[in-house]
């Protein structure tokens, strides 16, 4: 699975805080501000996306 | 070595949003622990590749559109990023009367959309009772504008699928609204009140949500 493939099948929450991260490069407080969460749940959100990616990447 | 760097605190890490403590004894533990060095490279490779991704990648997410929109109105001036990572640029946030008077144009352009499910003629109450002005506090404008801009598409995507939606549900989604939109108005002026209020913060935020996902649902239906 090529890696545009995974990050699209991540949950919602959690594609939209890794993509903010690490294509727009933003930090873990503006996304927070953006999204209207708490910097925990961003944090949150990036472990699982990690996770996730390198589990369907097979990494 | 069998105590290895815990999954979570090796992802903040990798991020750099720990405190300086706690990151210390992640670097003696790194220094000595190549295991835990290797699980950091690959969280490191992973973000190097999707950062090299193409800045029009856009995964097929709710409201997706109004984000990127959002995080592209603000880049404007460029701030320093993370080593290695494309630096983040806004300047909302420093000129919130431009935000302010967007959020206003916003709000009002999409006005003709939700009076036909708020209240025929008026603007919803949220607007309507507390117009954005120049002192409106920072906290307050941080909350909406990841919202306003989904509201007004949502809203335009539902008013173009409404005639296949019965007048029975268009009553109900109506209801629903006003109930929301004056949570909302409460939520704002509670906030005008305290804007350093978390906990109000968190709820003009929820029920900005609440708003979204009806309107997304309304929409998904009238066009299913």
């Amino acid at each position: 699975m090529d890696l545009e493939t995974a990050i699209a099948r991540l949950p919602a929450g959690a594609r939209r805080v890794f993509v903010l991260y690490a294509v727009e490069g933003y930090r873990h407080e503006e996304i927070a501000r953006v999204m209207g969460v708490a910097e925990g749940t961003v944090r949150a959100q990036m472990h699982r996306a990690r996770k996730l990616l390198m589990e369907v990447l097979d990494r | 070595m069998t105590d290895h760097v815990a999954w979570d605190a090796l992802n903040d890490y990798a991020d750099g949003v720990l405190d300086e403590t706690t990151r210390s004894a992640i670097e003696v533990h790194l220094a000595a622990c190549r295991e835990c060095r290797g699980r950091l490279e690959e969280m490191e490779v992973l973000v190097r590749e999707v950062s090299r991704l193409p800045r029009e990648f856009a995964p097929p997410v709710e409201a997706w559109a109004s984000i990127r929109e959002e995080v592209e109105r603000r880049k404007v001036v460029s701030m320093p990023g993370a080593a290695g990572r494309r630096p983040a640029h806004r300047n909302w946030s420093q000129r919130p009367w431009l935000l302010a008077a967007a959020a206003l144009v916003l709000m009002v352009s999409s006005s003709a959309v939700t009076a036909l499910y708020i209240r025929r003629g008026e603007l919803p109450p949220a607007v309507a009772s507390n117009p954005p002005s120049l002192a409106m506090p920072v906290a307050l404008l941080d909350v909406e504008r990841g919202y306003v801009t989904s509201v007004k598409e949502l809203a335009a995507a539902l008013d173009a699928a409404r005639p296949n939606l019965a007048p029975g549900t268009i009553q109900i989604v109506e209801r629903n609204l006003a109930v929301i939109d004056a949570a909302i108005a409460e939520s704002r002026e509670a906030l005008l009140r305290d804007p350093g209020n978390r906990v109000l913060q968190d709820v003009l935020a929820g029920s900005y949500r609440q708003k979204l996902d009806l309107l997304r649902r309304a929409a998904q239906l009238a066009a299913s």
